[in-house]
């Protein structure tokens, strides 16, 4: 059925005019390299590939034509072993390689593959292949156990979910079967093993139908034109998101609103930027595929838009649901037909969403807002669909804009469709609920009307120019009607629309990343998103990092193709492990307004904080219970900090606290100790004045131990910035002061802000240490300092980390602090006994280190200061 | 059963009047490209579909509907000629 083009490309002349072409096409290919690599646009695991993809390209072009389709198979087949096969680090826990992961995959394949082609009648086959979706659907939830094979359960679907519903088709509607090199192709195109979460819905007779349809070296440079382009959109992407980025919640008056409304249209440039980079890639191997998107801005109806944006998606849709249920119905009238396809297909559109989710995350996330949406959605493309049924609706070959009434007409369309669509209908998909939608619109004033006339005359002025003016131009000086198969020469038209914006970019990419003063502002056009550092975030996961670095993984999340539903498939594109607690769901907290933002939930009985046995008193302390009162004979030991002190992925019963009061009650004489913790993951050093003033204070205890971390200067300063912008109340004075002279103001980004406040740290730190140290002794509590050794983590941010720690204790002793120096405490251990992971958090063992030397400052000096006049018994 | 010419004619005239009217003639060939340049869309093809069932007396099915069989008047003539000769 499937017939490979008998286009006379397939053996092209070895003149000296194609080796000059292929020399310029392979010089392009390379530049892309170049400009991925110096942007970090893609993973590294992909660029990897894209370097075996240069000489492939070179061994594909030389082959005979009809040895490069399975050729084409091999190399894919080798892409999908690469990219799961990860380097192994020596306290990583991957017990298999890349070699059964990958066969798995391939096996599986093979096995659904073949079912399509099983001699049975069409719904046995798709019966058959459902019970298959159940089974893996089993594997992907869980309920059978695969140890490390599950990214298994995530790459099978990745690359079936929709590709095996239009093989089906193809196969069970066509009297002659692909071949086998075809199907592997199809399935295992090499992109695919690095982009499985966003990949176009290629279709199948169209792959193997265009394969080298034209003159090579027109495909070739139109794949590269097509990479240039996505690369720019992601480039574009990335630059809205670092820069102008707004969150829905954000929006508090009509400036943020239509700021909000301008920004969010954007963000689809991260999928049109893969789909592009992705297609052009299959163009560079012969695949003369379609365009994914074309201009979906700059629609002019709703059906018009539904066939520029995704195009692939739309295709898939029509084929193999649209059309059969149409003529299916069609003895029930052409209205009555189209009606029911079109709702359904939106309907199935909806569908096919929640499918998408549930093979990319395991869990199935069902929302009728969104059914509402892609039902409103389909209503429009269907009202627009039976005007566009009256007989007589005029087209053009050319242009529908040719006529000055025409191109205004067309250009007022694209305004409405751009209103409705990217104004009205995209916000209401992307909002929480319909009322927070209608909310939202409360904030609108004036300067929402004039940004919204603004941008609504650049979507004009981009219509005129980008398809109404070429139309023109057209009309003016014809050309020879297109034929398919167009002049083998026409890929030097496009070579100015790729080499020239690849120099530029790779340029522009090395001096953004080498210049270090003054960078011209190039590194804030050209955000550099540094992988290597992403990775190693993402390894240390959000909350055991400086909260600064926590804006800065958000935003390499948002930069990146990374997907936080899909941690078992990010951990084989990073070759390491990501903890799992930022899988777990919601954690057990509830916001706050004050200094600490958000406390623990009271009586948690069981959270996987990386443990499973995290539970909180009824105080929401990460402790057993204790009663408010303090009972008779016994003495109390506030412990003040956050992650570590807390005991972020250790048992309770190992945290440092919980071995003090053990060891104090078993070694101590006089009467009973409590060491209480008020420790959370989330605590700057500012949440401890709130600790102290509020719960602490109830508690009345007569040590309290604030453990203080190197991060915290780096968390104070972003609590500080974060209370500002979300307008919370920032009662003490020192601090408002500090945000003006600093000049951090409300509605600034967040990474300038952070820039700005960095010179004011120590200022900040000695006024919250004096604030701490004070409030303790208005309780009547011996105030303790306990530096606690820093991790790998904490340090990423520092080059000065022996001058910040000396900094720290000198700080604490000001503000009139016993100070216990613990920042020495794994100098002569092994790393990788201290640190669970690379850079995360303290093992058992850490915490019992810790545990120790504290409670050495509190058998010699401590104790006694709180009216223990006995002699310390000895331990 | 009608000649490949006359298709290809019946099929210009029919393409001209219903969804090029007022252009060139001329600029419509048998290898204009009809979907791929959106003078078929989804709506136009289905119109298409039922003149070319009621025209020539064929019966086209759902999945022959696709840039393979109606991208230019050339390929859907030879369809119709599939389709008469069964």
């Amino acid at each position: 059925m499937i017939e490979p083009s008998s286009n006379k490309a397939n053996s092209p002349e070895v003149s000296q005019l194609q080796l000059f072409g292929i020399g310029i096409i392979l010089a392009q290919f390379i530049l892309v390299a170049l400009t991925l690599h110096q942007l970090d646009i893609l993973p590294a695991n992909f660029r990897r590939v894209i370097y075996l993809a240069i000489p492939a390209f070179l061994v594909n072009h030389i082959l005979p034509a009809n040895r490069r389709l399975l050729f084409f198979a091999i190399f894919s087949v080798c892409g999908l072993y690469a990219s799961l096969s990860v380097p192994v680090l020596p306290n990583q826990v991957f017990e298999f390689g890349a070699l059964p992961r990958a066969t798995l995959v391939l096996a599986i394949g093979v096995g659904l593959i073949g079912i399509c082609h099983l001699p049975f009648g069409f719904w046995i086959r798709t019966g058959m292949l459902m019970i298959a979706a159940v089974i893996l659907a089993a594997f992907r939830v869980g309920i059978f156990p695969s140890n490390n094979l599950e990214i298994t359960w995530i790459v099978v679907p990745m690359i079936f979910m929709f590709r095996i519903v239009i093989y089906l088709y193809d196969v069970a509607t066509s009297p002659k079967k692909p071949d086998a090199a075809q199907s592997i192709a199809y399935f295992f195109l090499f992109p695919v093993a690095l982009f499985t979460q966003l990949v176009p819905i290629i279709d199948f007779k169209t792959f193997c139908r265009s394969h080298y349809s034209e003159s090579p070296l027109n495909i070739y440079q139109r794949g590269l034109r097509w990479i240039t382009r996505g690369i720019i959109q992601l480039l574009l992407y990335r630059y809205v998101s670092e820069v102008f980025s707004i969150e829905f919640s954000e929006v508090s008056n009509g400036t943020e609103l239509i700021r909000y409304l301008a920004i969010s249209p954007l963000f689809y440039l991260n999928v049109s930027g893969h789909f592009h980079v992705i297609v052009g890639l299959l163009l560079l191997f012969g695949f003369n595929l379609p365009e994914t998107n074309h201009h979906y801005f700059l629609a002019s109806s709703f059906t018009d838009l539904w066939r520029r944006i995704n195009i692939y998606w739309k295709d898939f849709t029509m084929k193999v649901f649209y059309y059969p249920t149409y003529f299916r119905l069609k003895k029930l009238g052409a209205t009555p037909a189209l009606v029911i396809s079109t709702l359904w297909i939106f309907v199935l559109s909806w569908a096919f969403h929640i499918y998408f989710t549930f093979w990319a995350s395991g869990t199935i996330r069902t929302s009728w807002k969104h059914l509402f949406f892609w039902l409103l959605f389909g209503s429009c493309v269907l009202m627009n669909s039976l005007w566009e049924m009256r007989p007589g609706r005029k087209r053009s070959i050319a242009s529908s804009a040719t006529t000055l009434s025409g191109a205004f007409w067309t250009t007022m369309r694209t305004a409405l469709t751009f209103t409705a669509v990217w104004i009205l209908l995209d916000p209401f998909g992307n909002s929480p609920s319909v009322v927070a939608w209608i909310g939202l619109w409360k904030h609108a004033d004036w300067h929402t009307l004039i940004g919204f006339l603004g941008l609504i005359l650049i979507v004009m002025a981009a219509k005129i120019v980008m398809e109404i003016l070429p139309a023109w131009r057209k009309e003016k000086n014809p050309v020879k009607p297109a034929k398919a198969g167009s002049s083998p020469n026409a890929w030097r038209r496009d070579l100015i629309f790729c080499a020239g914006p690849l120099s530029v970019l790779c340029i522009v990419g090395t001096l953004a990343a080498h210049i270090q003063m003054p960078d011209f502002g190039l590194k804030r056009l050209v955000p550099r998103l540094n992988i290597q550092r992403f990775y190693d975030l993402l390894e240390a996961g959000d909350s055991l990092i400086p909260e600064s670095s926590v804006e800065e993984l958000n935003r390499y999340k948002n930069q990146s193709y990374y997907h936080e539903a899909n941690r078992q498939l990010d951990e084989v594109f990073i070759g390491r492990r990501i903890p799992r607690y930022s899988q777990e769901g919601k954690a057990p907290v509830r916001e706050v307004d004050d200094y600490r933002g958000e406390v623990l939930e009271t009586g948690v009985q069981r959270y996987a904080y990386e443990t499973a046995d995290f539970r909180t008193n009824r105080w929401g302390m990460r402790n057993r219970e204790y009663e408010l009162a303090k009972p008779a004979n016994t003495r109390r030991v506030a412990l003040l900090g956050s992650a570590e002190t807390m005991g972020y992925g250790v048992r309770e019963e190992e945290t440092f606290g919980s071995i003090v009061e053990e060891q104090l009650n078993r070694t101590e004489t006089f009467g009973r100790w409590e060491v209480l913790n008020f420790a959370h993951v989330s605590y700057s050093p500012l949440a401890q004045i709130e600790v102290l003033r509020g719960l602490a204070r109830q508690f009345t205890p007569d040590v309290v131990v604030f453990a203080g971390q190197l991060s915290d200067f780096g968390t104070l300063n972003g609590r500080l910035r974060v209370m500002q912008r979300q307008g919370k109340p920032i009662p003490d004075d020192f601090l408002t002061n500090t945000l003006t002279e600093a000049r951090v103001i409300r509605y600034i980004n967040l990474n300038v802000a952070e820039k700005r406040l960095r010179p004011y740290e120590s200022a900040l730190m000695d006024w919250t240490l004096t604030k701490i140290a004070s409030e303790c002794r208005v309780l009547g509590a011996v105030p303790v300092y306990y530096l606690i050794p820093p991790s790998p983590a904490d340090q990423f941010n520092l080059q000065d980390v022996a001058a910040r720690m000396e900094q720290m204790k000198e700080l604490a002793t000001k503000a009139g602090f016993v100070v216990v120096d613990g920042s020495h405490l794994f100098d002569e251990e092994n790393l990788t006994r201290i640190f669970s992971g690379r850079v995360t958090h303290y093992t058992p063992r850490a915490h019992n280190l810790i545990a120790n030397e504290l409670l050495k400052r509190l058998h010699t000096d401590i104790i006694t200061s709180t009216g223990d006049k006995r002699p310390v018994p000895a331990r | 059963m009608a000649s490949a010419s006359e298709i290809e004619s019946r099929l210009k005239s029919y393409v001209m009047s219903e969804f090029l009217a007022g252009e060139d003639p001329a600029q419509l060939t048998s290898t204009t490209p009809l979907v791929t340049s959106g003078v078929l869309d989804s709506i136009a093809t289905l119109r298409l579909v039922s003149f070319l069932e009621q025209e020539f007396g064929v019966s086209i099915d759902a999945h022959e509907v696709g840039a393979d069989n109606f991208d230019t008047i050339e390929s859907i003539t030879r369809l119709v000629i599939s389709k008469q000769r069964v």
